[in-house]
């Protein structure tokens, strides 16, 4: 799982940023609330906590995002959560695709 | 409950009369449906007509077309009786075409309808038929008045189906006229409401969106348009949960359930596991998240990729994507991240496919950008780092943080990070030479390793761990003078850096520097009170010291390095170093030799009463005698006390301990030559074979002697004794195996190996099946793991490659008359190393090399080697008899490369501890 996603922080962001943006995800996801989510965040904090745990995410992880494109597309749509919304001639042919089946 | 007689009468009121009756013509054709289905079961009245007849059984038989034929001529000699039967008779054969997909014969069928059955009737069916044959906005008008007034005449499947083709119709607000009821008009203005709140939310009014679907009612037919309306208001705002609730209530049927699966998926919601997606829902997510255009490439990669063909998935976005790949955190960015991580996850076959892909890519030069030669740089520095040539693995590796500094800016820490992998990478110290030769450290390429890291330490002085293995290499390379100013400079720089402090102490120890050495040390248990190793150091350093402050006289100052090291000591049987008994001993012989002597005869005498049994007292004082005295004499009562100690009491129980002590003295730096002491223990062991033993204390003791060749004829004495008692103990015959010179090599290993596997089967012995199947397996690997030929000649430059090794395919060249079989490459590989070896080891090395040679191999093949790789003259060879052929066979399948460790730090548990 990609730390920067997770944390939403840019691939540039500082030490205060990171660290400021894990607290804001461990108070969005405390331990006994969501424990999954917990593991992820501090995991991901663990990667990018300094200058050197990123340079080293950067130089050497292996880990890739997801098991397939698709994977890895939709999870990164989950942990950026940014849409935008769909232009009325695009809502009007995919609404009227649905309606086919 | 009304008869179908009943029913019947009242239909055809309703078809007669022509007037609207809520009740009849809401359920007409259910009615009709149900009067035909009827009439299969219920007496029918005697009927004159055969005509008739004939007709009302074609209907009750659901014959629709022949009852439609006959009643039409019935209807000529009595309309009010036959018309409602011809009626239901038509509308069977209408919804009997429409279910054959015969949707123009069904639409005839209608026209036809419309001049004999009310306009109820017919709507219904219009509609229907409109819905299949596509053509819907033809029907709009239809449904608009079916909806106004006649909802309940359709099912709620279709009631949804087509209040959502009226909205998706997108029809122009003149479709209600001015003329229509008010019924018509209300779901006008429903539908154009959901119209208007689906423009207002592509508008990003997300308030409008909502306000204009608050007309629809809760029992409209458009009400699950508010909650697909509401569920998108709610995403768009980030309210997932609302946003889920609201979809999650939608018809399954409708178009708007279909349409909020993107949405959901995009929330997390809906698991992505066996769905198929669509190309439109696709894309829509990909609109969604501002990637529009992505939706069908992103499906067909998927697709490839499913399919395990991962080089065209990956095509299928760089051919079709302008900003792929990238390096970022944008959809780009990951997906190009994750073809390049992924390689790492994929078996062997698909890895190297993508590899040679992206290799051709930077080999010639065809990078679509410079993300992707940097990825592709990255990804096979790392897949490659164990086979790849020094200088290449250098080239691309430079090339690879290059290109990050374009992407992602100047950053010396990262490059000193970069430059510190591959200078950890070249300096791997490969393992023990073949045929067991040489035991010289030899270093991957020790060169290009140390240029590596002394400018990953010059990019950032901080990196300790580039100062941790330069260290290393230096020490591989015997630069023993610069790893001392290293490690200094090291301490001074990281007083707080544990392992920094234990090198630099073991240093200290090793130029016999012990104050400084032990103050390292001190300064690291300060730091780690729990690592055991650092009290185990200090106690060396402090024995070393007082041995040190003893020799000279110094019996003072030698007084408080031992005091220091017994304030240390443990009860721990197996450590020699820190154990009281050991320590008493050792200053017992300290003082004997060079303090009081009386003292001295007294702590010998409270240890031997310490230690666990006669014979472990009598062997460490012993090896501490030679090891403390000048000369590396012992006094000659020791010797007899050991023998007698062995022919009297030797046990299988106490042999084991003593192999230990051995083993920790063999270990030790500055341990005198133990020839003695080892045929001592060996003769120990001879004996206690001889006295009763359990089968556990034999099976200690063979796991302790079998990876010691020195002592192999002992425990074999001990695992023959086993199997005279059970001779098809699993385990002791697999012992058997392992210490027989010949076993592995014989054809019979298989079977051999096969039949202890079925004995410990049939034991239930689960250690011994294990161990047995590994045998087995490990009978299959080859002979020997192929080393990659990384190693770095002695002379070569970093940035230089070196000549390619000779060519022995078609088998070394012994001469004439010296005819051999061609060498497999691995295996030319293997004996040009020996070769090499042989040519370059000093006289005095080449002399303990032919004493500790293998004992598979003969003296005479060695000197003959010997004389091959120093261009001496060959002696002759002896005779050799006439092999017959054997048939071949296949050769073994070979096993990647291994990868050797990663280099670790001088583990202090092995440093010289004496």
């Amino acid at each position: 799982m990609n730390p920067y996603l997770v944390l939403g922080v840019a691939l540039d962001a500082d030490d205060q940023t990171i660290r400021r943006a894990h607290l804001e995800a461990v108070k969005l996801a405390p331990p006994d609330h969501d424990s999954k989510r917990f593991q992820a965040v501090s995991a991901a904090y663990e990667k990018i906590k300094d200058e050197a745990s990123r340079h080293r995410f950067m130089l050497f992880d292996r880990s890739p995002l997801g098991d397939s494109p698709l994977d890895v597309f939709f999870r990164w749509a989950q942990l950026r959560r940014q849409f935008q919304p769909l232009p009325f001639e695009a809502m009007k042919e995919f609404l009227r695709a649905c309606s086919k089946t | 409950m009304r008869s179908a007689a009943q029913k019947r009468i009242s239909c055809e009121l309703a078809v007669n009369t022509n007037q609207y009756n809520p009740f009849a013509s809401a359920r007409a054709v259910q009615q009709i449906a149900s009067v035909s289905n009827a009439a299969a079961t219920i007496d029918i009245p005697p009927v004159l007509d055969p005509f008739e007849k004939q007709a009302r059984a074609y209907l009750a038989a659901r014959r629709w077309r022949k009852a439609r034929d006959d009643f039409k001529g019935l209807v000529k000699k009595d309309r009010a009786k036959f018309l409602p039967l011809l009626i239901e008779a038509n509308v069977g054969l209408v919804q009997e075409m429409l279910g054959k997909g015969l949707v123009s014969e069904a639409q005839q069928v209608v026209a036809y309808l419309k001049t004999i059955a009310s306009p109820e009737i017919t709507r219904v069916l219009e509609v229907q038929t409109a819905s299949k044959s596509g053509n819907t906005s033809d029907a709009l008008p239809q449904v608009v008045t079916l909806l106004a007034t006649n909802a309940v005449a359709l099912s709620a499947a279709d009631r949804i189906r087509w209040a959502d083709q009226l909205v998706l119709s997108f029809a122009p607000p003149t479709l209600v006229t001015p003329t229509a009821s008010p019924a018509e008009a209300q779901i006008g203005v429903e539908a154009r409401a959901v119209q208007e709140a689906l423009a207002a939310i592509s508008a990003g009014e997300h308030d409008r969106g909502l306000d204009a679907v608050r007309v629809l009612a809760r029992d409209s037919s458009f009400s699950h348009w508010r909650l697909f309306i509401k569920g998108l208001v709610a995403f768009h705002r980030g309210e997932s949960e609302k946003a889920e609730r609201a979809f999650a209530e939608l018809p399954p049927a409708s178009a708007p359930a279909r349409a909020s699966e993107p949405y959901r998926l995009l929330l997390c919601a809906a698991p992505l596991a066996n769905r198929a997606l669509t190309e439109p829902a696709l894309e829509t997510m990909a609109r969604l998240t501002g990637h529009a255009g992505w939706g069908r490439m992103l499906l067909r990669s998927q697709a490839e990729w499913l399919q395990g063909r991962h080089i065209r998935a990956y095509q299928a976005l760089r051919e079709g994507a302008r900003g792929f790949p990238s390096y970022g955190l944008d959809l780009p960015g990951v997906l190009s991240d994750f073809f390049f991580k992924a390689i790492f996850t994929l078996d062997e076959n698909a890895r190297d496919a993508c590899e040679d892909y992206f290799l051709q890519i930077e080999e010639h030069q065809q990078q679509k950008n410079i993300a992707e030669v940097t990825l592709i740089r990255r990804t096979f520095c790392l897949l490659k780092q164990w086979e790849l040539d020094s200088a290449m693995l250098k080239r691309k590796w430079e090339g690879f943080l290059s290109g990050l500094r374009e992407l992602s800016g100047e950053s010396r820490q990262r490059d000193s990070l970069g430059y510190g992998w591959l200078g950890e990478v070249l300096g791997q110290i490969l393992p023990p030479r073949r045929f067991g030769f040489g035991n010289k450290r030899r270093v991957r390429s020790a060169n290009a390793a140390m240029a590596a890291l002394q400018k990953s330490i010059e990019l950032d002085p901080a990196n300790a761990a580039a100062y941790l293995k330069l260290c290393d290499v230096y020490e591989a390379v015997d630069r023993n003078s610069e790893r001392n100013r290293l490690l200094d400079a090291m301490t001074a720089r990281f007083p707080e850096h544990k392992e920094a402090l234990l090198l630099a102490g073991v240093g200290c120890l090793d130029r016999k520097a012990y104050v400084k050495g032990i103050e390292y040390f001190e300064r690291a248990l300060q730091l780690d009170r729990l690592d055991p190793k650092i009290p185990d150091l200090i106690v060396s350093g402090s024995l070393r010291l007082a041995r040190q402050h003893f020799e000279k006289g110094r019996l003072d100052l030698a007084q408080p390095a031992l005091k220091r090291a017994g304030e240390l000591l443990i009860e721990q049987p197996e450590n020699f170093l820190r154990n009281p008994w050991c320590h008493l001993a050792r200053r017992g012989v300290l003082e004997d030799l060079y303090g009081d002597a009386a003292l001295g005869a007294e702590l010998l005498q409270q240890a031997r009463t310490a230690s666990p049994f006669p014979a472990a007292f009598l062997l460490f004082v012993r090896i501490v005698q030679r090891l403390y005295t000048k000369g590396g004499k012992a006094p000659p009562t020791l010797q007899v006390d050991l023998d007698a100690v062995a022919k009297a009491n030797a046990n299988a129980r106490h042999a084991g301990a003593l192999v230990r002590l051995l083993v920790f003295w063999a270990g030790a730096p500055d341990a005198p030559p133990l020839q003695f002491e080892e045929d001592w223990v060996r003769r120990y062991l001879k004996n206690a074979a001889q006295q009763p033993f359990t089968r556990d204390e034999a099976r200690q003791l063979v796991e302790l002697l079998e990876p010691r060749h020195e002592f192999h004829k002992q425990a074999n004495a001990f695992v023959k004794k086993v199997l005279a008692q059970d001779r098809r103990d699993p385990l002791f015959r697999l012992y058997e195996y392992w210490l027989d010179p010949q076993g592995f090599m014989s054809f019979n290993a298989p079977g051999r190996l096969q039949g202890i596997l079925d004995e410990a089967t049939r034991r239930g012995d689960e250690e011994a099946v294990k161990r047995a199947r590994k045998a087995l397996a490990d009978l299959k690997a080859p002979p020997f793991p192929v080393e990659p030929d990384w190693e770095e000649p002695e002379d070569s430059d970093e940035d230089e490659d070196w000549d390619e090794p000779p060519d022995f395919a078609e088998g070394p060249d012994f001469g004439p008359g010296f005819p051999l079989p061609p060498l497999s490459p691995k295996d030319a590989r293997m004996f040009q190393d020996l070769i090499d070896l042989l040519a370059q080891l000093p006289e005095s090395e080449l002399r303990e090399a032919r004493k500790t040679r293998p004992r598979d191999i003969p003296a005479e093949m060695f000197d003959m080697l010997v004389a091959m790789a120093r261009g001496g003259k060959l002696p002759p060879l002896p005779e050799v008899p006439q092999i017959p052929k054997l048939p071949m066979r296949p050769p073994p399948q070979q096993s990647p490369a291994p990868k050797p460790q990663a280099v670790p730090h001088k583990d202090p548990n092995q440093m010289d501890l004496l």
